[in-house]
């Protein structure tokens, strides 16, 4: 009958990437680009989808050659110790990424919404739910956001309907400003958000055996890509590049001055915010569970409920530990900037070299 | 003592040609059962066949015995010998449909108790069993908790055998099957599985029967119990099977692949699996235009999300974030709290249990009496409630809508999980604003994203919709006209999905 294989389809895994990243490229990219190369803002989101369609390239080389789980290949390639080694890596990249966005979150709210309430007490309900969500292993995850795709992405759409008629365009001109270093900085910095999309590569098990998976992927990014453009476009038309850059979350600001036609309701920003935070509790809910999917691969146990909370304790502990957001946020960019993501491109090139290597040894024998 | 005893199954006794022996079993059986009527007579020429029928009163009558086939076989048997009736009974009765052969006694027993006749002959080792109407019952009543404006008026009668022969009168195919089976270690009560054998997955039909053998109960006394035992996840509050008075309802379950199990003693069917959509589904959609059909469509989902979340988003909105309303309006919401001594948490909570407590003894209270609870607590209470200034005239309204709301959900069981979510939601808004008002949407939707109905996907067509070609987006959130409808849901067998073919070409 209907088949319990645990599997998902590409229009689910489509869904669940655009979901994971539109949330949380949209309060952080528009910053970042501007901050860095200023109204070419938008040049520096345009090299970093093409940072982007180089890495997700990569993963594909990588993933066409995994036939089965991802750290088992990585066993094979490098040995036990080698293994462990990158899933340790994994590990620390998605629960500090998972901290990160959870401090995000907690921090939109409470500044936002409830000004009253801890921050712990926020990430503690995002977490809880997140835990729950992971419980229902991939194909509750998909099943799930596939319901929240439209319900999300409707409201930012009308949202960006209705903010463009009151803008500035003005403030996008003049372009080429910038110098190239700057630029592609600041794509970097759009590459540095889109990490997640190396969590592709745990996937495989899960999907049928189907070239379009890269296809898809590729789509997922470009998609959540043209969203980031319009929204830098936005912003700097809104605030012009000195607002953007002094504000944390541009795009939370922005929602801030949407109005409904014939004023039926006030300023509804926060039904906008908390549904755009929606993408981030998925987000934090994919870290999670990929957290526990590595450690499953690493130890070889079929339990990975096991994980779930213990992960999602440590991710409360690391975005706790800070007093503010910038302090987590500045920690966040260095680790990436300079670790996270030369590792999470890295590790595919070595395991692509080291097969290529095995491959010719192979050869050379017969 | 039950446990071991119930399950340990004994080994069904022979019947002896001895009607003495057959009887000392029987008498030991129905010892201080005085509503089994025994009657004992003596048949042949010269009257030395001993018989004995048995029957509980009531369910057989003595003028069915009479003119019943074997009342004339009686008559018959006065001028014959003993080895002429053997004969007579075995080429001749037994031709008879409602005449039938028990060889044990676990099996005369068991027809006696399912309101038959039985007669056991002297020097012949088998029972014979005699068809009766069966025990008293209600009849094809009205179906009165699904009512509709247009189709049948016919509901579920409390006998299994009327039930299912209201399946049958719609759907005139032999490939349609009745499968039955006893429940219950007492009562033995008789279940049905009714299905369509070329639309069923018969996966799903292992799955359920399965699912009826991995208990053993003393009675099932409604469909409910059975409900309860076999569905996949407890403590959801969300239904996993769909239930229905409905015959026609039941009939169109039948023809999408599904499988209805009928119960014997309850005026409800079960039809498995099931689907969130399922549930906003009424019989006399698809027997309206679908203009309409799709527009009530709207409103019983916009109903649903509402019966749950507005009572919670109203306290959000008002508690925490009054900003996302008008001016004019927060200034009359204040103006109509003033004076209200509660927090509005506590404003709702109140009114929210009033209702609760009124829907109840409606339902308890008979005929005349139930209707003036409503006006009396809906009308008169709320109305001093407001005027003594305990709550304010918006949580009326706010609370009353709620009830209206949960009220054109067409299942009953559906709308419960609703009314139970709702108080949860209240307080993840009272206690977080609109960010626990959606940290609490969002658990309902995990939950319902993880639940399965005999593995399917509780949040099918809206999931998953791909596996059918998207075709069961068109019987959803909105109706496409009939001739669109040309496929059978997710539930029918991938071979079966056809079900509508132009005769003269498509018409678009």
């Amino acid at each position: 009958m209907f088949s319990n294989n645990r599997r998902i389809s590409l229009r689910q895994l489509k869904r669940m990437m655009v979901m994971e990243l539109i949330g949380i490229t949209g309060l952080v990219i528009p910053g970042i680009t501007v901050g860095a190369a200023g109204r070419d803002g938008v040049l520096a989101m345009a090299v970093g989808l093409v940072f982007v369609t180089l890495y997700v390239l990569l993963l594909c080389r990588l993933g066409r050659r995994i036939d089965g789980e991802y750290m088992q290949y990585a066993r094979k390639r490098c040995g036990l110790i080698g293994m462990d080694i990158i899933g340790a890596f994994y590990l620390v990249q998605l629960l500090f990424s998972g901290a990160f966005a959870s401090r995000l979150l907690g921090e939109v709210v409470r500044q936002v919404l409830l000004p009253d309430t801890s921050v712990q007490i926020i990430m503690i309900v995002l977490l809880v739910l997140a835990v729950y969500a992971a419980a229902g292993g991939m194909e509750g995850r998909a099943r799930m956001t596939e319901i929240l795709y439209w319900l999300v992405l409707g409201p930012v759409i009308i949202m960006l309907l209705f903010t463009a008629k009151d803008l500035d365009f003005d403030n996008l001109a003049p372009i080429f400003v910038s110098t190239v270093p700057k630029v592609a900085a600041g794509g970097y910095g759009v590459l540095i958000f889109f990490s997640i999309l190396g969590m592709m590569l745990f996937v495989i098990p899960f999907m049928k055996r189907d070239a379009r998976i890269y296809r898809t992927t590729m789509h997922g990014a470009v998609i959540v890509g043209l969203f980031n453009l319009v929204f830098i476009l936005l912003v700097v038309s809104a605030f012009g590049v000195g607002g953007t850059y002094a504000k944390n979350w541009p795009i939370i600001s922005l929602m801030t001055i949407v109005r409904t036609p014939l004023n039926v309701l006030g300023r509804f920003d926060s039904i906008l915010i908390v549904i755009w935070l929606v993408s981030i509790f998925t987000f934090v809910n994919s870290c999670i569970f990929y957290s526990s999917l590595v450690s499953r691969q690493l130890i070889g146990n079929e339990k990975m409920h096991i994980y779930l909370i213990p992960f999602a304790a440590v991710i409360l502990l690391l975005a706790s530990w800070a007093d503010n957001y910038q302090s987590i946020y500045q920690t966040y960019m260095s680790y990436m900037k300079y670790i996270g993501m030369p590792a999470a491109i890295a590790i595919p090139v070595l395991l692509l070299f080291l097969d290529w290597m095995q491959g010719r040894r192979k050869e050379a024998k017969e | 003592m039950g446990q071991d005893q119930q399950s340990q199954k004994k080994p069904e006794q022979n019947l002896s040609k001895d009607l003495q022996k057959n009887l000392e079993v029987f008498n030991r059986l129905f010892q201080d059962c005085d509503d089994v009527i025994r009657r004992p007579m003596r048949l042949g020429r010269d009257q030395k066949v001993d018989c004995f029928v048995a029957y509980v009163e009531v369910a057989v009558s003595n003028m069915m015995l009479q003119d019943s086939v074997i009342g004339k076989l009686i008559n018959r048997m006065w001028d014959m010998t003993r080895d002429e009736i053997y004969e007579y009974i075995r080429c001749n009765g037994l031709g008879i449909s409602d005449v039938k052969e028990l060889p044990t006694m676990e099996t005369a027993v068991a027809a006696l108790m399912a309101g038959n006749a039985i007669m056991f002959i002297d020097g012949y080792d088998k029972a014979i069993k005699i068809s009766s109407k069966g025990y008293p019952n209600m009849g094809v009543p009205k179906a009165e908790s699904e009512k509709v404006l247009r189709g049948s008026k016919e509901g579920f009668a409390e006998a299994e055998k009327v039930n299912t022969a209201l399946i049958r009168k719609r759907i005139r195919d032999p490939r349609l099957k009745v499968k039955e089976q006893p429940i219950g270690q007492r009562s033995n009560t008789m279940v049905a599985l009714v299905y369509m054998d070329d639309l069923v997955y018969p996966s799903l039909l292992e799955n359920i029967t399965a699912r009826l053998s991995e208990f053993e109960i003393d009675g099932v006394l409604d469909s409910g119990v059975i409900e309860q035992l076999t569905e996949e996840n407890w403590r959801s509050p969300f239904p996993q099977f769909q239930t229905t008075e409905r015959p026609d309802r039941a009939a169109m379950a039948v023809l999408e692949g599904r499988v209805v199990l009928i119960s014997d003693n309850s005026p409800v069917a079960l039809i498995l699996p099931t689907s969130y959509n399922s549930f906003f589904q009424a019989s006399d959609d698809y027997y309206n235009r679908f203009e309409i059909v799709s527009f009530i469509r709207v409103l019983r989902y916009v109903a649903a999300i509402l019966a749950m979340s507005l009572p919670g988003l109203y306290l959000a909105v008002t508690g925490f974030h009054t900003q996302i309303l008008p001016t004019e309006l927060i200034l009359s919401f204040a103006e109509a709290r003033s004076g209200v001594p509660f927090p509005g948490v506590v404003e709702i909570l109140l009114m929210e249990l009033a209702f609760e407590l009124l829907r109840e003894a409606g339902v308890r209270l008979p005929g005349a009496i139930g209707n003036t609870i409503g006006i009396v607590g809906g009308l008169i209470i709320g109305q001093a409630a407001v005027s003594a200034n305990l709550v304010s005239p918006i949580v009326v309204i706010v609370v009353a809508l709620t009830a209206l709301c949960s009220f054109s959900i067409p299942n009953e069981e559906f709308s419960t999980a609703f009314r139970l979510l709702k108080f949860f939601l209240i307080f993840m808004s009272a206690w977080l604003g609109i960010y626990g008002w959606m940290a609490g949407m969002l658990a309902i939707l995990i939950h319902l994203s993880q639940l399965k109905s005999f593995g399917i996907p509780y949040l099918m067509p809206f999931v998953a919709s791909d596996m059918n070609s998207y075709h069961d987006e068109r019987d959803s959130i909105v109706r496409a006209p009939v001739f669109r409808m040309t496929r059978r849901p997710i539930f029918a067998r991938r071979d079966a999905r056809i079900r509508f073919r132009g005769k003269h070409g498509d018409k678009e």
